[in-house]
C-alpha cells in the first residue's frame, strides 16, 4: 500500500507583503484589499537568488535521514506546474538529481496536471514502486517552482504564488501515512489555463467549487469513508472564500477541519501546498495516529484532484 | 473521473502486463501560427530569469505548439483517439507556448481517462512513456495513447546540442490496445556509461534472430556508437528527437503489417547517460488479424 515515509518543506525566509507584490503586477487597489482581507493572503515567500533546482534540492535536503535513505531511492519524480520552466535544453530536474547524488535514479518530470501534479506524483510513484522488484525501494517526490511572469505569479481571484517547496519520500509499503484513495478529473474545456477568455474564466469560477467537491467526495467514498471520518483537509492554498463554497457543497459545517494556517504566510506554492501543509500540521500536532485526512489540489488546465491518506 | 484505491505492494506485477500496438500515426507539415501576446510576455519573463532575452525574430516567425500538433493528428487517428484509459505525452524540447495539450485532448475526444505529460527526459522520454504505459497495462488499462511531440521553436540564441535540436514540427502517436495483435516489449531506461553503449546495443541485437529484425537506432545512439554502430542498423537522423524514431515505424507500418516484422528501437541520451530500448513484434496480416481489426473498427462505430 503506497505510503509517505517522510515529508519535508522548504520555505524561503525572505517574504514580501502580498499587497506590494500585487501592486507590482498591476492589480487594482480594491482587488488588492480583497486578496488581503477576504481571500486571506498576507506575505509571499520569494527567493530571487534561487534557481528552480535550488528549491527542490533545499526541500530534499530537509528530509530526515536523507543521507541514509538515499541508496534506496530508485525514482525521482518532479511534480511540475508551469508548462515551460527553462530555456531548452536547461534541465532543472537533472541538475537537482546530480546535486542530490541521485544520478542513477530514474528521474521523471510529471506535467499537465499543473498544481495537481503533486498528488499525481504520489499515485505514479506508488505504481512504479509496486512493480519494482525491491520492496525496499523508495521514490523521492519534489514540488515547488519559481514564480515568474504575471500570469504565473497571480492567478486571478484564486491565488498568489509563493516559492515554497516540498520533498516527499514514498514507499510501496509501510504503515505511515498510507494512501487510501485518489480521485482526479481533468476538465479540458479550461485547457488554456491562466489564459482563458472572460467567458471561460467566469465559467471556471462558477464550476470550480462543484468540480472540486466532486473529486473530494469521490476520493472519500472510494476509501470507504464518509466526510465525517476525515480529521483534517490539507488543501491547496487558494482564496479562502472559494473554500467556504466548497465546504458548503460538501455539507461540512464550519472550517475547523480545513487547514489554512499557511495561506497567509506562504501563498500558493504550486504543487507543494498539500505537503507543506502536512508538515506544518504534523509539527503542530494536528494529526494523530490513525487519523484519516484529505489532500486536495487543482491545476491549471484544469485538473481537480483529491487523495485520502491515513496517518 | 479517474479513481484508484490503495493497492497492495505487488499489484504492479499482478496483471498480464502485455502492451500491444494497434496503430502508429504521424503528422508533420503543419502551418505555423502567430505567437499570442501572452506568449511574448511569458518567454520574455522566463528567459529573463536565466539572463537571456527572447529572440524577436523567432517570435515573429510563429510556432506550432504541442496543442496544435495534437489537434492536427487527432483526425488521423480514425476514432482510435477516444475511449482511452491513459494518454501520455513526451517531448525533448519544451512546448512553444505555456499550454496544456493533454487537457486539450480531454476536451477534444469522448470518454477520456487519465491524461499526463512527462518532460526533461531527453531522448529517452518516449521510451519512458511506453514503460509507464506497460506498468499501467498491468493495472488494467486497455487503451493507451502515447504522443511523441517535437516543436522547432527555440526562441533564444544559446547552443542546443545536435541530438536535442528539433528541425521539424511533428507528432507521432502510438495507439496501444489490449485487443491489438502487435506485441510491444518495453524496459526501464537504465544508466549506461557511454563507452559501454555500443556493446549494450550489440548484445540486444545478438539476442534476435539474424535477418529477422529491423534495428532502428535513434540519433543519440548513432552518435555514441560512431563507427561501432553494428552493420544493418538503421540510423535515424537527428532533427526529430522525440518523434523521429517512431516516425520510421509509422512510415513502414503498413508494409511490415503485410509481411510481419520484428523491430528493435533504441536510443541513448548522453546528457542523462540513459539507454532505452523497445521491441515490437509486428504480426503479419492474416484473416484472423483482419477480423480482429474489423471487429474493433465496428466497435468504434
Amino acid at each position: 500500500m503506497t505510503s509517505l515515509v517522510a515529508v519535508a518543506s522548504h520555505i524561503p525566509k525572505a517574504t514580501v507583503p502580498v499587497a506590494e507584490f500585487l501592486r507590482e503586477h498591476g492589480i487594482p487597489e480594491p482587488r488588492v484589499r480583497m486578496y488581503e482581507r477576504y481571500f486571506g493572503f498576507g506575505r509571499i515567500p520569494l527567493d530571487p537568488a534561487a534557481g528552480p533546482a535550488d528549491l527542490l534540492v533545499a526541500a530534499a535536503n530537509g528530509l530526515p535521514d536523507f543521507e541514509a535513505l538515499r541508496p534506496r531511492i530508485r525514482y525521482v519524480i518532479q511534480a511540475r506546474t508551469m508548462p515551460v520552466v527553462a530555456p531548452h535544453p536547461v534541465n532543472p530536474l537533472a541538475e537537482a538529481c546530480r546535486r542530490l547524488g541521485l544520478e542513477t535514479a530514474t528521474a521523471i518530470c510529471l506535467t499537465q496536471h499543473a498544481c495537481a501534479s503533486g498528488l499525481l506524483a504520489v499515485e505514479v510513484a506508488g505504481e512504479l514502486l509496486a512493480a519494482d522488484p525491491d520492496p525496499q525501494s523508495l521514490a523521492l517526490l519534489v514540488a515547488g517552482e519559481k514564480a515568474f511572469t504575471t500570469a504565473g505569479k497571480v492567478l486571478a481571484d484564486t491565488g498568489v504564488m509563493g516559492e515554497g517547496a516540498a520533498a516527499v519520500l514514498v514507499a510501496a509499503g509501510g504503515d505511515r501515512d498510507r494512501m487510501l484513495s485518489y480521485a482526479t478529473r481533468t476538465c479540458g474545456k479550461f485547457h488554456r489555463g491562466a489564459w482563458l477568455d472572460d467567458e471561460l474564466t467566469a465559467a471556471f469560477h462558477d464550476e470550480y467549487p462543484a468540480l472540486l467537491a466532486e473529486v473530494m467526495d469521490a476520493a472519500v467514498r472510494s476509501a470507504g469513508l464518509d466526510l465525517d471520518d476525515i480529521a483534517l483537509i490539507l488543501p491547496h492554498n487558494v482564496n479562502r472564500m472559494s473554500w467556504l463554497r466548497v465546504l458548503r457543497l460538501l455539507g461540512v459545517r464550519g472550517a475547523d477541519r480545513l487547514f489554512m494556517d499557511n495561506l497567509a504566510g506562504c501563498g500558493h506554492c504550486f504543487g507543494a501546498d498539500s505537503f507543506i501543509n502536512y508538515r506544518t500540521a504534523v509539527d503542530a500536532g494536528r494529526l494523530r495516529p490513525g487519523d484519516r485526512y484529505l489532500m486536495t489540489s487543482v491545476g491549471l488546465g484544469a485538473t481537480f484532484s483529491a487523495m485520502v491518506l491515513q496517518h | 473521473m479517474y479513481i484508484t484505491v490503495s493497492r497492495l505492494a505487488d499489484d504492479g506485477r499482478a496483471g498480464p502486463g502485455e502492451l500491444r500496438l494497434a496503430a502508429v500515426t504521424q503528422r508533420a507539415g503543419i502551418d505555423r501560427r502567430e505567437y499570442r501576446p501572452q506568449d511574448h510576455d511569458y518567454f520574455r519573463d522566463l528567459f529573463g530569469t536565466f539572463g537571456l532575452t527572447a529572440d524577436q525574430e523567432g517570435l515573429a516567425a510563429g510556432r506550432v505548439s504541442f496543442t496544435d500538433l495534437v489537434e492536427a493528428v487527432l483526425p488521423e487517428l480514425n476514432g482510435r483517439g477516444d475511449r482511452f484509459d491513459l494518454a501520455v505525452m513526451a517531448s525533448t524540447a519544451p512546448d512553444a507556448e505555456p499550454g496544456f495539450p493533454m487537457c486539450f485532448l480531454d476536451s477534444a475526444v469522448p470518454d477520456t481517462g487519465l491524461v499526463l505529460g512527462i518532460a526533461d527526459m531527453g531522448l529517452v522520454g518516449v521510451f519512458t512513456a511506453l514503460w509507464l504505459a506497460e506498468n499501467r497495462s498491468r493495472l488494467g488499462a486497455r487503451r493507451i495513447l502515447v504522443f511523441a511531440l517535437d516543436q522547432a521553436s527555440v526562441l533564444h540564441a544559446e547552443p542546443v546540442p545536435a541530438h536535442l535540436r528539433v528541425t521539424e514540427d511533428a507528432v507521432t502517436v502510438l495507439t496501444l490496445d489490449v485487443d491489438a495483435a502487435h506485441r510491444v516489449e518495453t524496459a526501464q531506461p537504465r544508466p549506461v556509461p557511454p563507452e559501454e553503449v555500443p556493446a549494450c546495443w550489440s548484445a540486444l541485437l545478438a539476442g534476435e534472430q539474424p535477418g529477422a529484425v529491423t534495428a532502428l537506432a535513434g540519433p543519440g545512439l548513432v552518435a555514441v556508437c560512431g563507427d561501432r554502430l553494428p552493420v544493418g542498423t538503421v540510423a535515424v537522423p537527428a532533427g526529430r528527437p522525440a518523434s523521429g524514431i517512431w516516425s520510421v515505424l509509422a512510415a513502414e507500418w503498413d508494409g511490415w503489417r503485410r509481411t510481419g516484422r520484428r523491430v528493435l528501437l533504441a536510443d541513448y541520451d548522453p546528457d542523462l547517460g540513459r539507454f532505452a530500448h523497445c521491441a515490437i513484434t509486428v504480426e503479419p496480416d492474416s484473416a484472423g488479424a483482419h477480423v480482429a481489426d474489423s471487429e474493433e473498427q465496428e466497435k468504434l462505430r
